[in-house]
């Protein structure tokens, strides 16, 4: 998925496990840009008694690269701390939970969150014990979440930020199940190899795999000149100072041992990243198994070394092979024949160098020349999000690909159907006349293939209509009483 | 591949000069367990006497990479420093085995 259990190690390890990111101005306050980092892949709403938490042992960031060097400039970091109340229950809860100081609730979490500039090191303070909400449990533990439970967890914070740390509904959305079949997507399955497994596969709709699973949410809301160098009004798209990258990654101590040293598990020594995550899919589909967990370990500055995994992907050679492979008698039928042609050349994709590595330089796109998001030419795994654009009246979930310049890949929206819009990116559907030696026009397919999501403003599908207009636009997270649904 | 972003998130300043009180190799029993049962003499190089008392009682872990140069990770705190004493790491090595 995103990145959801992308990588060997951080499967095992799910309160430092990110799963998505989100870097987007705000559309009911174009003044400031939320941004939200994810972890928790994949909760079961219903998994009591010991309901999802961060972890206390994690140092949870959100960093910004606001000169292009790739190297952060701010760091936002979330310190968890959890408190038992009664030390004599199993129980997450006693009563009713109906407010945040309600004595029902037994095992409390709170944060701090401090900002630290670089490379001074400054450290500033934005706010200690701030509270998190409970889980959404359900109609008699947590009654009227949102209102109750939900909302008052939002911070304002004395800089003109908001925050909030905890529970959501799951906001990406994804046919997984088929996905990981063997790159089987079923609204084109028809088209499918299938190894001779099985005879042709019928055309089907997609499903939502995280529909009513729920996540743990890092958000917050900052004015725009709090992000940029110098404390600039980023309101020139044309200029590169207006562009940030964005990426979230988790730390955990270097040092851990599995016994009991003071009433509590002994750790010691400085943080070690074991997490990260940019732009959305990028070690899932992007970087080998063998390199994931190095990955996570490593730094955005250092991202030269994966950019030949960009520049000619293992999932742009797999397309031409699962659906409907040319043959040698045939090279120019099949669902991407151009592809493959392409393919069998030297590979050099710059159209996804530039989308995942270094931001699209303006004259880039012929349908939208003046676009960029470009943070110069280190190559780094970033969510570069060009500020001065405003929120779209009319948002598309295609992003950019539907000229929807206020969504991904410029930052990414909540609602975003990034899976569909980089397996087109990745079939080549802007590669024609960005990448050398590409056919021009390219396949057919590349502009039309999807996975759940069919159009750019469809909100049939379940879990992908469930958003907030405001902060922090994620949806009420699903209760363990009604999810899975009672009905199903 | 370098963590150096990292040293910026270290809190507090204090630096640990070498191994000292409530050393701990992985495998061994806990300080305290130590000091119990292995009668272990605070080496001259420790410093713990100039510690504060809470600093003191916190554990310090010893990874030692290379036994015959004496080359060592210390971590202590949110702090991890290299350091060397081929002496050292025979004994230590020696007393875990």
């Amino acid at each position: 998925m995103s990145s959801h259990r992308e990588a060997p190690e951080i499967s095992k390890d799910p309160v430092a496990d990110s799963t998505d990111l989100y870097a987007f101005v705000s559309p009911d306050a174009p003044s400031t840009v939320t941004l939200i980092a994810n972890y928790l892949p994949l909760e079961g709403p219903a998994g009591g008694p010991n309901f999802y938490e961060f972890g206390d042992d994690v140092l949870y960031e959100i960093l910004i690269d606001n000169d292009g060097d790739a190297r952060p400039n701010i760091s936002f970091q979330f310190l968890f701390k959890t408190t038992v109340r009664n030390q004599n229950t199993f129980l997450y809860n006693t009563g009713p939970v109906q407010s945040l100081a309600s004595p029902n609730w037994n095992r409390v979490q709170t944060y701090d969150l401090q900002r630290v500039d670089y490379p001074s090191g400054h450290v500033t303070v934005l706010g200690t014990d701030l509270p998190c909400p409970p889980c959404n449990v359900g109609q008699l533990s947590t009654p009227n979440y949102e209102s109750a439970l939900g909302a008052p967890a939002i911070q304002s914070l004395g800089t003109g930020m908001k925050a909030f740390a905890g529970q959501r509904a799951e906001g990406f959305y994804v046919d997984l199940g088929s996905i990981f079949d063997l790159g089987t997507l079923r609204p084109f399955q028809e088209l499918h190899a299938t190894f001779g497994v099985t005879g042709p596969l019928s055309a089907m709709s997609g499903i939502n795999s995280t529909n009513t699973l729920n996540v743990h949410s890092l958000a917050l809301q900052i004015p725009k000149d709090q992000l940029t160098a110098g404390g600039i009004n980023p309101t020139d798209p044309s200029k590169q100072s207006s562009v940030i990258g964005v990426w979230t990654a988790a730390s955990r101590k270097k040092v851990k041992f599995n016994e009991v040293f003071l009433g509590q598990p002994f750790e010691v020594g400085p943080w070690a990243q074991v997490s990260r995550l940019g732009n959305p899919l990028f070690n899932e589909v992007i970087v080998p198994m063998a390199s994931k967990d190095f990955w996570n370990s490593s730094e955005p500055v250092y991202d030269s070394q994966f950019a030949k995994y960009v520049s000619n992907p293992e999932l742009a050679n797999l397309l031409p092979i699962l659906y409907t492979p040319p043959s040698a008698a045939a090279p120019a039928e099949g669902a991407f024949p151009k592809l493959f042609s392409y393919n069998n050349g030297s590979p050099n994709r710059v159209d996804l160098l530039a989308i995942l590595l270094t931001g699209i330089p303006a004259g880039t796109l012929s349908v939208a020349p003046s676009f960029q998001n470009f943070t110069g030419p280190t190559q780094a795994d970033m969510l570069r999000l060009n500020m001065a654009i405003g929120p779209s009246g009319t948002p598309n979930t295609l992003g950019l690909l539907a000229l929807d310049a206020a969504g991904f890949p410029n930052g990414r929206r909540v609602f975003d159907d990034v899976v569909t819009i980089e397996l087109r990116c990745i079939a080549g559907v802007l590669a024609p006349g960005i990448v050398p030696g590409f056919p021009n026009p390219g396949d057919g397919a590349a502009g039309a293939i999807y996975d759940l999501v069919n159009g750019g403003t469809d909100t049939t599908v379940g879990g992908t209509e469930n958003y907030l207009p405001n902060f922090p636009y994620l949806g009420v997270p699903h209760s363990g009483y009604n999810a899975p649904s009672v009905a199903s | 591949m370098t963590v150096n972003r990292r040293d910026f998130l270290l809190r507090g300043s204090a630096a640990v000069a070498a191994v000292g009180a409530g050393t701990l190799l992985p495998g061994l029993p806990s300080s305290a367990d130590a000091s119990e049962n292995q009668n272990p003499s605070v080496d001259s190089q420790s410093g713990a006497a100039q510690l504060p008392e809470g600093d003191a009682a916190l554990p310090l872990v010893a990874r030692i990479r290379d036994v015959r140069t004496g080359e060592m990770d210390l971590f202590f705190g949110e702090h991890e420093v290299t350091y060397r004493d081929p002496q050292l790491a025979a004994r230590l090595f020696k007393a875990a085995q």
